[in-house]
């Protein structure tokens, strides 16, 4: 199964998406639903109501202590006053917050209950309590009484202090609970960065891509227009080419035919017939010249290859040249010096390439001028076999142009000097096929030297029984 | 009959003599007619008696009353209180202070900000359930705050606030 990197990134940002939202409504539900909590945890002070009853009994004890006093500023009134407020701490101790305190605890329930019968028992007697005796009475009922507050009053303390620090446990927790929410949609919040980044490297990455493609495409798009303009313009040269022999052929031919100049056998027949021999042969040559090419542009050109040994090849190739019309009165000198190796290579297609070298040579060159033939290792080991001449040369621009295919076939230099001008696409090509290349040095005016390079792979150690 | 009578006889007369008082001259209050249960002191303009104001139960009531339901710490359950509204009474006794310091029977005192008075409708309860508030179930005065009218209020300031048995306020 094949994973699509941005669909990945996609589902993991939805699921990301969901999860703070989730994350979020959580949170909000949370301080909602605690902010209840919260307000609980402001309970009233139950402690202080219980401690202040401490104080109060005390403080009627002290009334009713210094009522019997004679002339004492504490009247009945006070004194009343002082069991009042008693009795109303009794209140508070039944009822409402401090209750859940009063009935935690069985102890605590029996002081509570005490200090109402206390209080019942006390109530006739402050009716009462300017009746001799009755004060002492009082007083008496009081004296046991006095330490059960005050420990009621630390039990309050311990009590408070247990609620308080659950509260504390409680606000704890929350506060995790705050916390990890709060970490997960950090997490989440980087998570959402992280992915963002790499959904951007991946979008950017694609655009490139896409980009560079267009690029080729509109490459190939301008190759492929270049390719059939000069095929177009080839054609219609090569159209001119084979007419003009074509017409020599014709021509002559009727002349012949109709015997123009008198019976068959003047003399001059024969020099048209001649010139029909030549037409025919220079078509068969364009027309050799248009299948090599036509082949080694669809790639189906396929090398004879045999281990030859190169002086001898290029020698035999130098004669035959020199057989040809091209050649009169021209030097063609081969350097004796440097090396001349054994390579593995289609015999054939060297010799056309040198006869294309060397008809070029001439071609371009005043005849009272040398072509010369040489041949050398490189530093690489590669095997250099040059053809250099002394002609019309090419600017640096026309030396990279000729080699592609088709090229001479409009060029100027092609119209002036005749011919397809395949010939160094053909040899480009051949030298294609045995893995080599072609490299011209040339100046205009000076002359040119084009070399043919052979891979080092292609040496091999001479035939020594040949050589023998 | 005439005990019967009495509850209401009693405030209308309180009515008519601290009407009186305030148009014979602003500052100053009628002499209580009763045993006075609050005495008010300090940042005041009208008074009574040696630079306070004095009532009885009958001039608190003068002021106009007020009532709520709510619960306290303090009970099981709600209740109902009725009493006056302490901004009437500062007002009653021009007071020009920013809090009060109310004081028990018991000497517990309490801060409570002039403010409270308006912005939670405080009042002075004298009765709970239709009935006064005796010394021995927080009378005769319970500074009551409307808890549960106001969730806000449900805190520890507010319960300090709510001092009952009150018998003395000073404005400061």
């Amino acid at each position: 199964m094949i994973v699509n990197p941005l669909q990945v990134i996609k589902s993991t940002l939805a699921i990301s998406i969901v999860i703070f939202t989730v994350a979020g409504i959580s949170v909000s539900f949370t301080v909602f639903d605690r902010q209840k909590a919260l307000r609980e945890v402001a309970r009233y002070n139950m402690v202080w109501a219980v401690s202040q009853s401490t104080a109060e009994f005390y403080r009627f004890e002290q009334r009713v202590a210094a009522y019997a006093v004679p002339d004492s500023a504490v009247d009945k009134d006070e004194a009343q006053l002082r069991f009042d407020i008693l009795r109303n701490r009794l209140e508070v101790l039944r009822h409402g917050d401090v209750r859940e305190f009063t009935e935690a605890k069985p102890e605590q329930r029996e002081t509570v209950e005490a200090f109402g019968r206390l209080l019942s028992e006390l109530e006739p007697l402050m009716q009462s309590i300017d009746r001799p005796g009755t004060i002492p009475r009082i007083l008496a009922a009081l004296k046991p009484f006095e330490g059960k507050l005050a420990r009621l009053a630390a039990g309050a303390n311990e009590y408070g202090s247990d609620l308080t620090g659950a509260d504390q446990q409680r606000l704890l927790q929350l506060h995790w609970l705050f916390s990890g929410i709060a970490a997960a949609l950090v997490v989440c919040g980087l998570a959402f960065i992280i992915l963002l980044f790499f959904q951007n490297r991946l979008l950017t990455k694609a655009y490139e891509e896409l980009t560079g493609l267009a690029d080729e495409l509109r490459a190939a798009k301008d190759a492929a227009d270049a390719a059939s303009d000069a095929k177009s313009r080839f054609l219609a040269t090569i159209s001119h080419e084979l007419r003009t022999p074509l017409n020599a052929v014709i021509g002559f031919s009727q002349i012949i035919a109709e015997e123009t100049f008198g019976p068959v056998g003047q003399a001059a027949y024969r020099d048209y017939a001649g010139d029909i021999l030549h037409s025919g042969q220079h078509m068969l040559e364009l027309v050799d010249d248009i299948l090599i090419m036509a082949r080694l542009d669809a790639g189906r050109y396929e090398l004879d290859l045999v281990r030859l040994e190169l002086r001898e090849t290029v020698d035999r190739t130098i004669n035959m040249f020199r057989g040809t019309k091209q050649t009169e009165g021209r030097s063609i000198t081969v350097a004796s010096d440097g090396a001349w190796p054994w390579i593995e290579a289609d015999e054939r297609a060297i010799r056309q390439m040198l006869l294309n070298l060397l008809s070029n040579a001439a071609k371009f060159s005043e005849p009272d001028t040398s072509i010369e033939v040489q041949c050398r290792f490189s530093s690489d080991g590669e095997v250099v076999l040059t053809v250099a001449d002394h002609g019309i040369g090419m600017t640096s621009q026309e030396a990279a142009q000729v080699v592609n295919a088709f090229y001479q076939a409009d060029s100027r230099i092609a119209r002036r000097y005749e011919g397809t001008g395949l010939g160094l696409s053909i040899v480009s090509g051949l030298m294609g096929c045995h893995g080599g290349r072609l490299t011209i040095d040339s100046e205009p005016g000076l002359g040119s030297r084009i070399s043919l390079i052979f891979p080092a792979g292609l040496v091999r150690t001479p035939d020594l029984i040949k050589v023998a | 009959m005439i005990s019967a009578v009495r509850p209401l006889v009693a405030p209308l007369f309180g009515a008519f003599a601290l009407l009186a008082a305030n148009l014979a001259g602003a500052a100053s209050l009628p002499d209580p007619a009763d045993k006075p249960i609050l005495t008010v002191t300090g940042k005041i303009s009208v008074t009574n008696k040696d630079g306070a104001a004095q009532f009885d139960r009958a001039m608190l009531e003068a002021l106009g009353e007020t009532s709520f339901s709510t619960s306290t710490p303090w009970h099981d359950g709600p209740h109902k209180f009725e009493g006056v509204p302490l901004a009437k009474l500062l007002d009653a006794v021009g007071a020009s202070g920013d809090h009060i310091v109310a004081t028990a029977l018991n000497d517990y005192s309490t801060n409570i900000p002039v403010e409270d008075a308006r912005k939670f409708g405080v009042i002075l309860a004298l009765k709970r359930d239709g009935g006064y508030m005796p010394v021995s179930d927080k009378g005769p005065i319970f500074i009551v705050y409307p808890f549960d009218s106001n969730p806000e209020l449900k805190a520890q300031v507010y319960y300090k606030r709510s001092a009952w048995q009150v018998a003395r306020i000073e404005v400061k």
